[in-house]
This record gives C-alpha cells, sequence and structure tokens, in this order.
C-alpha cells in the first residue's frame, strides 16, 4: 500500500465559493454573459469548456470556478426546457452523503439509501419538499444509479445533486443521451455530512413555466405504431396486388428488424413539427416506401455477400433461389417508389431526388467495392471511407431528410442532416465491422472480413503477412479464422479503428452544433448512440 | 513455545468496546500472560509497518480485535506477514474467549505498546482476495482512484489516504462483498460475515432497464412507505404489547394485595362484605 500524503487533491477550478449570495451572484453573470450568445442543448463538452473560459477571460477573478461555471452554464442551457417538464416526469438525484454520517438509520436498496426521513439531516426536508411537487427522489451512492438510469434512454429530466467529480463522470453519459438535466455542486467534495446551498436547489425544483415542452420524442411508441404499418394485412393492402411473388415479398417485408429507418423518419418529422404521434396516410406510405429501400438493398447484399442466414432464418435466395431473390428486390424497389408517387406529399419531387439520389450512392459504393474484389488490390484507408460514406450513409440520410421535408424544414436543416448522416454512416459501419473482429472466429470465412477499416489498416502496415493469409484462405485453411483474430496486430488495428470510430461520432455531433431546434438537436443526438452504441 | 499474543485498540474512532479491550488486558496481567497492545492496527500497519514486525514474524500468534476477517485481510493486505505462520484472530467480544485464555501458557514477560500518533484517522478498504474476483467495479466506482490495478490484472489499495472518512460506498457496490471497511458501523462491510440479507437483491436494477423507469421509482417509492408503516405498526404493536404485559404485571401485584378487611372482594366482586357500604359497593379496599 502506498500511502499519499498530500491530503488536498483540490485542484485549480475545483473550488465552489462557500456562501449562496456569491453562488448566486455567479448565477446572474452567466444568464447575462448567455444572454449575449445563443445556447442551444445538448451543449457537448467542448462547448461548455469554451464558455467556461470565456466567462474567465471576462472576470478573470472566477478562474478558480472553472467547474463550477461549466455546471453553471450547462444548467443555464436546459433551463428552458427543464422548466416545460412536468414535476412528475423528473428524477430528483440526492447524494446518500448529505445523510448524518453515524446516526441515519436508514437502510439501502440497489438504487440507494431508503430515507426514513427522520430529519438528522437535511434530505428529509428536500424530500418532502420534492415529493409534494411529484418528483421521483432517489438518494444514491456513488455513480452508479445516475449512470443506469441516464443510459436507459427513457429518464425525461434529471436534477442532480453532486459533488463537482460526480458530475465529470456523469456529464458525459447526459450528454451522449441528451437528457434535460440540472446540476446544484454540493458545497464539499469529502463526502461526508454534506450541505448543499438550500436557496439555490430551491431556485431549481420549483422551475415550471406555464406551457409544456413536447420536445421528447418517445422513440419506443413510435416503434409501437409502425408495428401496425409492417403487419402483412397492412402491407397487402398498401401493395394492392394478390400474388405469389408479392407474398413473398410482403413476408420479408415484415420479418423483423429494428425498423431503425422508419422510426427516424418519423422522429425527425415529430421532432420538427411538435406533433408527435398524429400521422396521416402520406406518413405511412413514405415510412414503408422507405423500408421497400432498406429490404431490397439487404436481398441484394445478402446474394453479393452469399449471407445464408439474417434474422436467424435463411435468406431469401437461400429459401429460394438467386433469380427468384433478385426479383423479389426489384418488386421492392418499385413499390417504394410507388409509394413515394401515390403519398400526395407536398414535395414529392424534392422526395423522389432524395430517394434516387441515395440509390445512386448506395450502387456506387457497392459497385467500388465489388470491383475491388475482383482486382484484389489492396484498398487505401480514404478509398475504404469513401465506400461506407456511399454504402451506408444514405439509408440513414434518405430517411432522415424524408421526415425533414415532410415537416418543411429549410435547407439549412437539410444540409446540416446531410452531413451527420455521412458522418453516421461511417460511424455505424466501422462498428459494424468491429463487431465481426469481436468474435472469437471470423464466422463465414477470412475475406468476408474484408473490405473494412481493420483489415485496410492492417493491409497498409503488413501488406506481406496480409497476402499470406490471403493465399492460405485460398488453400482452405480454416485455421486461420481464429488465428487472425489473435494476433497482435489485428488487436493494435482494431484499437485505431474505435479511435476513429469516435471520431465520426464525435463529427456527427459537431454537425449539430449549428442546429437552433433544441428539439431536433436533441434528438439527432440521442439517434447517433442509440444507431452506434458506445461500445462495452 | 508460547503464542504470542496481540490486541488491538481500534483506538482512532474505534468501534469495539473500550471495556471489553481493557477486561481482557486485566485478565492476561492476572496470569501473567505478556501481550502486545497494538493502539490502532489500521493505523499503524499504513503509517508505520515496520513497528508491526513481531506480528508478521511471529511463528505462532493470536490477535484480539475486531472483526476476524476485517483483521486477517488488513494483515495480508500488508503483503508483509511472513507465510505459513499460524495466527488466529478473535474478536475481543468472542464467547470462547475464556477457554482459549484458559489454554494459553503464563509467561512473564511485560506488556508491550504500540502506539499510534497520527492525527489521520486510518479510514480505507481491505480487500478480502478469498472474494474478489477481480471485476474492477470497485476501481470504476471510487471517484478518488483509492484502487487500482497490477499487471498480473489484481486490483489494489494503492492510495488508502485519499479515501474518504466514513464513505463505504465501494463495499456495497461490490458484488462479492469482498471490501471491508474494519471501522464501519455494519456487517457484512465491518468483516462481519453479514445477515445473509445483504445478498437479497431485488431486481430493481432490471426492471429499470427494462420497464417504464417512472413507474418502477413510484412502486419503489409506495413500497417503501408502506414497509416504513408496516415498523411504525409493528413498533406499536410491541409497545402495545409491553403495555400489556406490564398492566398484566400490576394486576398480579393487586392480586397479591390482601383486603384488610378478609373479604374476598378483591377475586369476587358479587362477593359478601361486612365493610361494604350500600351505595358505592366498595369496601376498605
Amino acid at each position: 500500500m502506498i500511502l499519499k500524503n498530500n491530503q488536498s487533491n483540490i485542484s485549480f477550478g475545483n473550488d465552489l465559493p462557500q456562501h449562496p449570495e456569491k453562488l448566486k451572484q455567479i448565477r446572474d453573470l452567466i444568464r447575462d454573459y448567455a444572454a449575449e450568445c445563443e445556447l442551444i442543448p445538448p451543449l457537448q463538452e467542448e462547448e461548455v469548456i469554451f464558455h467556461s473560459g470565456e466567462l474567465i477571460r471576462k472576470h478573470p477573478e472566477l478562474f478558480l470556478y472553472q467547474k463550477l461555471l461549466a455546471v453553471m452554464i450547462n444548467n443555464y442551457a436546459w433551463s428552458q426546457i427543464v422548466a416545460g417538464i412536468p414535476f412528475n416526469r423528473r428524477i430528483l438525484l440526492l447524494p446518500k452523503c448529505i445523510s448524518h454520517s453515524t446516526l441515519c438509520p436508514a437502510k439501502y436498496d440497489e438504487l440507494g439509501l431508503l430515507c426514513e426521513q427522520c430529519g438528522r439531516c437535511d434530505l428529509a426536508e428536500i424530500i418532502s419538499q420534492a415529493d409534494e411537487l411529484g418528483y421521483h427522489t432517489i438518494v444514491t451512492e456513488g455513480t452508479t444509479s445516475a449512470s443506469l438510469l441516464l443510459s436507459s434512454g427513457q429518464v425525461e429530466c434529471v436534477v442532480g445533486v453532486g459533488c463537482l467529480h460526480s458530475f465529470e463522470r456523469s456529464f458525459p453519459l447526459a450528454v451522449k443521451e441528451a437528457v434535460p438535466s440540472l446540476a446544484i455542486p454540493l458545497y464539499n467534495n469529502n463526502c461526508k455530512d454534506s450541505k448543499v446551498d438550500k436557496i439555490w436547489l430551491d431556485e431549481v425544483l420549483s422551475m415550471r413555466s406555464k406551457s409544456n415542452w413536447k420536445g421528447w420524442i418517445d422513440l419506443d411508441s413510435i416503434k409501437s405504431v409502425l408495428k401496425d404499418w409492417f403487419a402483412t394485412a397492412q402491407l397487402k393492402t398498401l401493395f394492392g396486388q394478390d400474388d405469389d411473388t408479392v407474398d413473398i415479398a410482403v413476408r420479408w417485408m415484415e420479418t423483423d428488424g429494428k425498423r431503425w429507418r422508419p422510426t427516424i423518419m418519423l422522429a425527425v418529422y415529430d421532432a420538427l413539427t411538435g406533433k408527435s404521434g398524429e400521422y396521416d396516410d402520406t406518413i405511412q406510405k413514405l415510412a414503408v416506401s422507405i423500408e421497400c429501400f432498406h429490404k431490397a438493398s439487404l436481398v441484394h447484399d445478402d446474394i453479393v455477400d452469399e449471407d445464408d442466414e439474417r434474422y436467424g432464418k435463411p435468406t431469401l435466395h437461400k429459401e429460394y433461389d438467386i433469380p427468384v431473390a433478385l426479383n423479389v428486390g426489384d418488386l421492392l424497389l418499385g413499390y417504394g417508389y410507388q409509394m413515394i408517387a401515390e403519398s400526395e406529399a407536398k414535395h414529392i419531387r424534392k422526395l423522389l431526388k432524395v430517394a434516387a439520389c441515395g440509390h445512386r450512392d448506395l450502387s456506387l459504393g457497392q459497385g467500388e467495392e465489388l470491383l475491388w474484389r475482383n482486382n484484389e488490390k489492396l484498398l487505401t484507408q480514404e478509398e475504404i471511407l469513401r465506400i461506407f460514406s456511399n454504402k451506408t450513409s444514405p439509408a440513414f440520410e434518405v430517411a432522415l431528410q424524408f421526415g425533414a421535408i415532410l415537416a418543411d424544414a429549410d435547407e439549412n436543416i437539410l444540409n446540416i442532416i446531410s452531413e451527420y448522416s455521412n458522418a453516421l454512416g461511417i460511424a455505424y459501419q466501422v462498428n459494424d465491422d468491429l463487431d465481426d473482429f469481436k468474435q472469437k472466429r471470423i464466422v463465414s470465412g477470412f475475406n468476408t472480413i474484408q473490405p473494412s477499416l481493420v483489415s485496410t489498416l492492417l493491409n497498409q502496415k503488413h501488406p506481406e503477412k496480409m497476402q499470406e493469409w490471403f493465399e492460405r484462405t485460398k488453400n482452405g485453411d480454416e485455421s486461420i479464422n481464429t488465428e487472425f483474430l489473435k494476433w497482435a496486430e489485428t488487436r493494435q488495428a482494431m484499437k485505431e479503428a474505435e479511435e476513429m470510430l469516435n471520431i465520426y461520432k464525435r463529427n456527427a455531433l459537431k454537425a449539430l452544433k449549428p442546429l437552433n431546434n433544441p428539439t431536433l438537436k436533441i434528438l439527432l443526438t440521442r439517434l447517433l448512440n442509440r444507431i452506434v452504441p458506445e461500445n462495452s | 513455545m508460547s503464542k504470542q499474543i496481540f490486541i488491538c485498540g481500534c483506538e482512532k474512532d474505534g468501534k469495539i468496546e473500550k471495556k471489553s479491550v481493557e477486561k481482557l488486558m486485566s485478565t492476561l496481567e492476572e496470569k501473567n500472560i505478556a501481550y502486545t497492545y497494538i493502539e490502532d492496527m489500521c493505523g499503524t500497519i499504513l503509517k508505520n509497518p515496520d513497528d508491526l514486525e513481531s506480528l508478521y514474524n511471529a511463528k505462532d500468534a493470536i490477535v484480539f480485535g475486531c472483526q476476524t476477517r476485517a483483521m486477517q485481510h488488513l494483515v495480508a493486505n500488508s503483503g508483509r506477514k511472513t507465510e505459513g505462520n499460524g495466527t488466529e484472530y478473535h474478536h475481543v467480544d468472542d464467547d470462547s474467549q475464556e477457554e482459549l485464555i484458559s489454554t494459553l501458557e503464563s509467561n512473564t514477560g511485560e506488556p508491550l505498546k504500540i502506539k499510534y500518533s497520527d492525527s489521520w484517522k486510518p479510514w480505507y478498504p481491505v480487500i478480502d482476495y478469498d472474494r474478489c474476483n477481480g471485476c474492477r467495479k470497485c476501481l470504476n466506482f471510487c471517484l478518488f482512484s483509492v484502487y487500482s490495478v497490477e499487471d498480473d490484472g489484481t486490483v489494489v489499495v494503492s492510495a488508502s489516504a485519499n479515501c474518504k472518512d466514513m464513505c463505504p460506498a465501494c463495499a456495497r457496490v461490490c458484488p462479492q462483498n469482498a471490501i471491508i471497511f474494519p471501522k464501519h458501523a455494519e456487517s457484512p462491510i465491518d468483516g462481519g460475515e453479514g445477515d445473509g440479507t445483504e445478498n437479497e437483491k431485488t431486481d430493481i436494477l432490471e426492471q429499470i432497464q427494462n420497464e417504464d423507469v417512472y413507474s418502477v421509482l413510484s412502486a419503489r417509492r409506495k413500497n417503501f412507505q408502506v414497509s416504513l408503516l408496516k415498523k411504525d405498526q409493528f413498533k406499536m404493536a410491541e409497545d402495545e404489547r409491553r403495555a400489556c404485559c406490564s398492566s398484566s404485571d400490576k394486576k398480579e401485584e393487586k392480586k397479591a394485595e390482601k383486603c384488610d378487611c378478609d373479604c374476598n372482594c378483591k377475586n369476587d366482586s358479587e362477593s359478601k362484605c361486612d365493610s361494604k357500604d350500600g351505595d358505592s359497593n366498595s369496601c376498605c379496599c
């Protein structure tokens, strides 16, 4: 055991004024600062740091309080939205360390301390105030409960009391999930008999505007709407033909899948119009058209990749044969365009163009990959990223643009969506490829992990060795399917690919910076984390 | 060779009964058994580990102090104990203490004292490596970097002084109950065996992930309030029972009283008593 004698691990910027008046003074200062620049939530960490830096530049005496400033700026950005959230949708997280360090009689469950409101500490008073308003209160120890709640994706609002250390832990998660949240730091950092500024807390707890904020998009309820739209009977009515080939197509459409594309289309529409849950035939037809394009591309993809299974069932060309599968794919493309044409949407030409361009890019990306396979040359990093951007981004982009176009969004928003989709598509593909490498063996052979970012990185560094792996595969050597994944260089390349994945995720968020519609910004931030989940 | 005796007094904000320690020391002195008194083993082992050389190297030793598991792992965590030495650990309030002491040979050594004079309260975690599975939950959980990982993957307590006094939070998140805070008030965090309820996990964490968060939280609150109510009711019932008992005690006392006038009216309301006056139906008693 090493004993560190330096008791204070307080670094600059970690300080907190010990008087409510001083805290109030700084809050007012931030309000004045924020009036001059637009703070649209969710703010990314670097934005919060930037603004606290600006404040310190203007008020150098605040340099001790850098972290406090960051917390307050983030609070300010969210305050209006939080005020529009009903009390009974808010969760209050209080730290266990407020409780009496020796005389607290309370027991614990896995979420935290079950306060008996004995009155020995401040918790009783705070909790009864919060109860009266309708808050759900949890007294937590550490940040485990907070992390769990934030990452559940269901929490609509959090008011958190804690030390600045604990905020550093939970802030990134709150940003990722774009949860409207306000944080109130404790006066002390030593986890014992802690105190909070009750005036500030009171101000925050009772904050409530007259009108409700309607920007929380419930993805689960969208998915349940979609479930009905993709039921066999509904699809048959839409397609309107009774025919064996149509039956195969309907069944293929109906078979599970995440329905991400229709979901994000509806979510964007909801976010921009603020009318969640009110859908007409136009939207339904467009949602089905998007899924038609997607499912058509899957049929064709499975043929190209020689995959035998999808969703744990035989692929279409395995169940029937390649010509039948090809034809069903084509039929779905036909239906997709038909649905757009019959949708009676206001901007049919715009929609058609978006869909057609998506198709074109998809085929170009796919084309580059197919031609690469034929001539066996090594791909560069730029080439593989271009393939990804062409091949994967359109599917997301078409869905997002459809939602935005339907909601009459302006060019500015459409451009932002375009940039966001590009980064999202690349991130999605890199992540998807990485999943193949995270297995114990390559399930369907060495060639199926090419081209991928990992193999491209390896090609660049170790062309001879990669050629050797390739030759061995050709000669039917199956042992490399496990050996290759254990290779130290493969692990290293995976690490690099993961770093690039994070860069593209960050790029997607950066693209959202100029968005001044918080509802859409919040939605797209959440979607990124859902579509490309954090690696665990 | 006779056993070497050590007693830890847990003097720095300690949790063991001073009386028990004093009683043990006087018993030993009466029997002329030499012992070493350690003011605070948690403190000394961290600040002046060399002072405990005699304990690490003792061929055969008995240590009296707090929870046995706490002391055993505290010493083991120091990494200085000579392997293969027999050391028994006993709680100062251990029932079998007398029996144990009776088996000890008396010798004529003077009691020794190992002082702990630092102002810092030695509050820090001790890892029970028999239980730790290296999951690193504590490492990720602690905000103050008390834990770190060795090259071989072992989780170790590397910055004990960073630990916050009275915060046992990492011990609560440990799925193996492998983290001990010897000075903590409750078992099993203090190294005790616990009452078994600490492993009774509800599925609330799972519910939060899979069900509607708000209804789960509302239900939790409601259940808790009901349990508090029950606790109150239980307390009330206990009070009532106690009240009952004491009032029946009184009755019995009354029964035992004898009527001055030798009548039987205390037990039999119908009995005639000469001393009774007709209206009030009461007699001498």
